[in-house]
């Protein structure tokens, strides 16, 4: 009656079919040229694999103890500069192999610490880095790509604070990457109510410049 | 002895009042500044700091000189001061008091509930909590901010006529007051048994 029942009569004759297809020659042969086309893309598949993933690209460890995130800006026309004492950096980096290289990058917020008691019991606070909602700060790259100068590497990625993510760009120069361990230094400005920072308590910028210099200073090994 | 100690207030007395007069003073004379004046940013920003500890201090120093006066007897009125003239005087020193109370009350809770949320350090040596549950709580700031203002200026009219009445004592009445609120009472040894 309905469309799915079968009864044993059916099921035979459709075995029977298929075996018979399947042994005629031309099948066989089709078959034949399908497994060959099988192992090629297979092949094609485990090279491709092997030059793009980040396996090809050497991995760092990130010595966080002889590295510093720091940040500066100024406060009252006074300068003032702290660094992020936890966090952690995967990286990727192969100079032959720019497009499987990357770095990211994870920030403990509440563990900002300028030195200053009364910069340091403001930072965590909702207006600011707001640590209760926000524990961590993210930096992801997108691109990175070599400078035509050969002066060194620009890092394109995106920078999330306060749940807002912004693209940020930034050179940054590397040692001697045959040399162990490898330092990369670099820095950017970023413009903290583009983050919502201290956007209630000073947005016209009175007291808290707008511009945050971020300078970046990683000491890494590559993982053996 | 008795006697002569009642003419004069005790030192600790003397001490609390001349240290919080002249802490008053650097306060209503910081906080005239900081309004009026158009100061560099760093200075203003080092001086609301230690404008903060200072009344922090005196917040506390309040607390010390109520309980040291309600456990010690004040001297007495000179003679010569009494019916309105003692009334003023009763009022007025009440006034103080209460404003000695209020202005810090109403600066912390300012600081409390601003927006910055700077925490109170006082003299970089200890943190000073804020008034809890205000935190950042605009309507609170505003009444504070007003307030501390307007009881400033007051506070300051009534120190002023504080002042006056003692150089009205020793101008008009020819009856100097000062040795009551110092440490010796040369006119009190004069009357002491030798």
């Amino acid at each position: 009656m309905s469309k799915g029942r079968l009864n044993k009569q059916t099921v035979d004759d459709m075995a029977d079919k298929i075996i018979r297809t399947m042994s005629s020659p031309t099948v066989q042969k089709r078959l034949l040229v399908f497994g060959i086309a099988k192992k090629i893309a297979f092949a094609a598949f485990f090279a491709f694999s092997l030059y793009a993933s980040p396996a090809g690209a050497a991995e760092y460890s990130v010595d966080t103890k002889a590295s510093k995130i720091t940040f500066s800006g100024t406060h009252a026309d006074n300068p003032f500069s702290g660094s992020f004492g936890e966090w952690t950096a995967l990286v990727t980096f192969d100079p032959a192999d720019l497009g499987a290289s990357k770095i990211i990058a994870t920030f403990n917020t509440a563990s900002a610490k300028t030195g200053n008691s009364m910069y340091d019991g403001t930072l965590p606070q909702p207006d600011w880095f707001d640590v209760k909602n926000h524990p961590q700060a993210t930096f992801t790259t997108t691109a990175i790509t070599a400078k035509p100068d050969g002066s060194g590497y620009s890092a394109a990625g995106d920078l999330t604070i306060r749940g807002i993510t912004k693209p940020v760009q930034f050179d940054f120069t590397l040692s001697d990457l045959a040399q162990s361990p490898v330092t990369a230094k670099g820095s950017f400005t970023l413009n903290r109510l583009d983050f919502d920072i201290g956007k209630k308590s000073d947005a016209p910028a009175e007291w808290v410049g707008r511009d945050i210099t971020v300078t970046i200073d990683i000491t890494a090994t590559p993982k053996p | 002895m008795t006697d002569a100690a009642a003419q004069r207030y005790n030192t600790v007395a003397v001490l609390l009042h001349w240290i919080m007069a002249a802490a008053f003073f650097l306060m209503l004379a910081s906080g005239l500044a900081m309004e009026e004046l158009d100061l560099p940013k760093s200075l203003k920003f080092s001086m609301i700091q230690w404008h903060k500890s200072l009344g922090v201090l005196l917040l506390v120093a309040f607390f010390v000189r109520i309980g040291w006066r309600l456990t010690h007897k004040a001297p007495a009125l000179p003679a010569s001061i009494k019916g309105l003239e003692a009334t003023l005087a009763k009022a007025g020193h009440i006034a103080l008091y209460a404003f000695m109370l209020a202005v810090p009350l109403t600066g912390w809770a300012m600081v409390s509930s601003s927006v910055y949320g700077l925490p109170t350090i006082v003299f970089g040596l200890f943190e000073w909590p804020h008034i809890p549950k205000i935190a950042g709580n605009e309507f609170v700031n505003g009444i504070a901010k007003e307030a501390h203002e307007i009881l400033a200026w007051v506070f300051i009219f009534v120190i002023g006529g504080h002042i006056a009445a003692v150089v009205k004592h020793a101008v008009i009445d020819r009856e100097n007051l000062l040795p009551r609120m110092w440490f010796s009472c040369a006119r009190c040894k004069k009357s002491k048994p030798e």
